[in-house]
């Protein structure tokens, strides 16, 4: 069952929220030309079909994680024991028992270095790979963005989806660097939000809620009331929503976009493997997009940075209070079994190699136990997991320093990140140059083949 | 011994855990009420985030512990097994980075909110004539005076301290413990003497819980990264050796004691689904004897 407006696939439980619009297998599909037609999308260069960036966002402890300093005095290691993996060199907390297990699907880098400490700032510069062209505003297109330029496909599947419970916020407001940038928010991802039971929203087709099914596969009413809010709001901003909805409404009125996002289809114990929260589900999702060839994948960890945050609580990586019961209690665990099902799905169905998967946050977090027994922000120095897509994996890069305060190889920056992500995705030199993206970047050395 | 085992094995054979749940989501601190009869506990929902929920344990229907919560609710926790008269504490998410603890005297009272010097109190347990509640505090235990607000330390040390669990006679608290290094379950007099540690091994012991006699704990201990729920004895004057009762590949979690003393309440991960299971426990699981199925951790 699928269901759209306020839609969403029924869960394993066949819980469903009132719907206005249930499609059928009988629904028609939009023409194929026009503004809402179909076209093949541009081979991709690189080794990686597809990416699927794990965005943790708040920025994960790299000592609770993936950098743990067993040796530290106790005020730097924390509680955690680590555990051994099976890459040499390689130890990780006994959070992460599954990733332990099979350290030989990828590689950590643990000598990331951002520019910021600020969260709004931090995480733009992640996602877009470099500062704002003024100041702390205007930024450059994310990497999700350059790769659906880049491809320019037109087809029923869009080239750029984030998963999300939302836009990404922190308490102090929005964060701008999250899509299109500069290039204006054409290029923004199509978000789409999926719950720990595997429900499926898209929010920018709430305007067609109250629609009658005949109608909404009408198209010339679609573009009637694209119009129509274009006119009520005829600015860039209300533009570049009517494409985002464009998008959206062209993957929800094919088959493939009815298939792809339909969870259900799954057969419950692949469902179980990525685990009942929202994070695993949208990983789990993630990889049905990839198999359906959607270019980019961002998976969002939270809509807001902060861990405990009133109504708006949604476990952000931002752990300045609570860290190691965070850590312990669903930081850790979810992580853990989300991804690690992730890269076996991907490899059981022959995805992996094609497929370059990224999870990394904005920043690290502070080494020292702060009195309020978490960790702040650390920009100096974090880690990320790299997986597929080209990726040589069972492999430890770059270091940090004994307490983890920064690295004593060369920093890996946001730059060098993004520049490598879109290397493995196609975006090569030429095209870099092409769009006036990271012209000069330079791919993280020994990361790849 | 071998007599031993196949009986106490043959016994939990015939009697699997039971799973009370069946929703998936996930949970996390059950803990039983009114003799038994019924179960409060967190669980994952959409808006708020978390909320308390009461299972009817006859009919096995699940409601709205709090209704009408706006803000993200969990760990209640209750002076003593008893319908009426007994005090409950719970904490509320209530801002960026605050966590309110709240305390009822008795059902139907006005809550109380703690004040603390720092904003996000955690793991809080209640003595059993309600008149003081223990929590973590920033990574120490305090123990807070309901009449007269006074807070004062409770096994202070280097490292983290954190879940408190005050025994059914209220004179000693449970708690884990990494100022060792490793995180251990230490036992401490409710006046702050008579320190022991319970456990020696490598990986986290968290989450003691007390058996209503007082004589065992049971607690997460995660071993090779494996969450599981272990059983050990206290009752003498050394504590026995712990034995794995959830043994599971999955995570299993956040154990509570049956007032009865025979059965056990945690958070078992199965096919990632998060459900309350509820199994029986052998009489000396945790006795250092080797029976009941268990296996030694």
């Amino acid at each position: 069952m699928f269901e759209v407006g306020s839609f969403r696939s029924h869960d394993c439980h066949g819980v469903s929220r009132r719907a206005l619009l249930k499609f059928g297998a009988a629904l028609p599909l939009v023409s194929a030309s026009g503004d809402l037609s179909a076209a093949e999308p541009a081979a991709a260069a690189g080794a990686a079909r597809s990416v699927i960036l794990l965005w943790l966002w708040g920025g994960p402890s790299h000592l609770d994680t993936f950098d743990p300093k067993p040796d530290a005095p106790q005020e730097i290691r924390g509680p955690f024991s680590t555990l051994s993996t099976r890459t040499p060199g390689l130890r990780v907390t006994e959070l992460f028992p599954r990733l332990a297990a099979r350290s030989d699907r990828f590689s950590i880098i643990r000598s990331h270095r951002n520019h910021t400490s600020v969260h709004r700032v931090a995480g733009s510069i992640a996602l877009s790979g470099g500062k704002g062209a003024a100041g702390n505003s205007d930024y450059g297109p994310t990497v999700g963005s350059i790769v659906q330029r880049h491809r320019g496909g037109d087809g029923a599947l869009p080239q750029f989806v984030s998963i999300t419970p939302g836009p990404l916020k922190t308490a102090l407001g929005s964060v701008e660097g999250s899509g299109g940038g500069r290039w204006g928010r054409a290029y923004d991802p199509v978000s789409v939000r999926c719950s720990d039971t595997g429900a499926v929203d898209i929010p920018s087709l709430r305007l067609l809620e109250g629609l009658q099914l005949e109608r909404l596969a009408d198209r010339r009413l679609l573009l009637g009331l694209l119009d129509r809010t274009t006119a009520l709001a005829n600015d860039a901003k209300s533009a570049a929503w009517s494409d985002s909805f464009a998008r959206a409404y062209r993957l929800l009125t094919s088959v493939e976009g009815r298939r792809v996002f339909d969870l259900t289809r799954e057969r419950p114990e692949v469902r179980g493997r990525y685990g009942s929260s929202v994070f695993g589900q949208g990983c789990l999702l993630a990889r049905r997009l990839v198999e359906a060839e959607v270019p980019f994948v961002q998976v969002n960890w939270s809509q807001y940075v902060e861990n405990i945050y009133g109504t708006r609580t949604d476990f952000g990586w931002d752990t300045h209070w609570l860290n190691f019961e965070h850590m312990a209690d669903r930081h850790g665990p979810i992580l853990d079994r989300a991804v690690s099902a992730l890269l076996d799905d991907l490899a059981d169905r022959g995805l992996l190699e094609q497929t370059l998967v990224v999870a990394i946050g904005e920043f690290g977090r502070t080494p020292k136990i702060s009195g309020n027994a978490g960790r702040d922000h650390w920009p100096a120095v974090y880690s990320s997991l790299w997986a597929g897509g080209g990726v040589i994996p069972g492999q430890v890069l770059g270091q940090s320093d004994e307490r983890a305060y920064a690295p004593v190889t060369e920093p890996i920056t946001p730059e060098m990140v993004v520049t490598t992500i879109l290397q493995q995705a196609g975006v090569d030199t030429e095209s870099r140059a092409e769009l006036r993206v990271f012209e000069e970047g330079r791919v993280i050395d020994g990361l790849v083949s | 011994m071998v007599l031993l085992v196949a009986m106490v094995s043959g016994t939990l054979a015939a009697r699997p855990p039971h799973r009370l749940t069946s929703d998936g989501r996930n949970k996390r601190d059950p803990v039983y009420i009114d003799s038994g009869r019924r179960i409060i506990y967190t669980v994952q929902s959409d808006a708020p985030r978390l909320v308390l929920m009461s299972l009817d344990r006859k009919t096995q229907e699940s409601r709205r512990f709090a209704p009408q919560a706006t803000l993200p609710e969990l760990k209640a926790v209750f002076s003593r097994d008893a319908r009426d008269g007994r005090s409950s504490a719970w904490l509320r998410m209530t801002g960026n980075d605050q966590v309110a603890l709240l305390v009822r005297a008795k059902p139907g009272a006005s809550e109380r909110k703690i004040k603390t010097a720092k904003s996000v109190a955690w793991s809080p347990s209640l003595t059993p004539d309600g008149r003081h509640v223990v929590f973590n505090l920033a990574g120490q235990l305090v123990v807070h005076e309901l009449s007269t607000g006074k807070n004062r330390d409770l096994a202070k040390s280097s490292g983290r301290n954190d879940w408190p669990a005050v025994s059914p006679d209220g004179r000693r608290v449970a708690f884990g413990s990494s100022r060792s290094g490793d995180v251990e379950l230490y036992v401490v007099d409710f006046g702050g003497g008579n320190l022991r540690r319970l456990t020696h091994r490598k990986g986290l012991d968290m989450r003691p819980a007390w058996s209503s006699d007082g004589r065992r704990l049971a607690f997460t201990s995660v071993r090779a990264g494996n969450y599981e729920i272990s059983v050990m004895s206290v009752g003498g004057a050394v504590a026995g050796e712990p034995v794995n009762v959830s043994r599971d590949a999955e995570r299993d979690d956040f154990a509570a004691w049956h007032p009865g003393g025979r059965r056990l309440l945690w958070v078992a991960e199965r096919g990632g689904r998060q459900d309350l299971l509820e199994a029986e426990v052998p009489v000396d699981g945790g006795e250092g004897k080797g029976g009941g199925g268990v296996q030694r951790d």
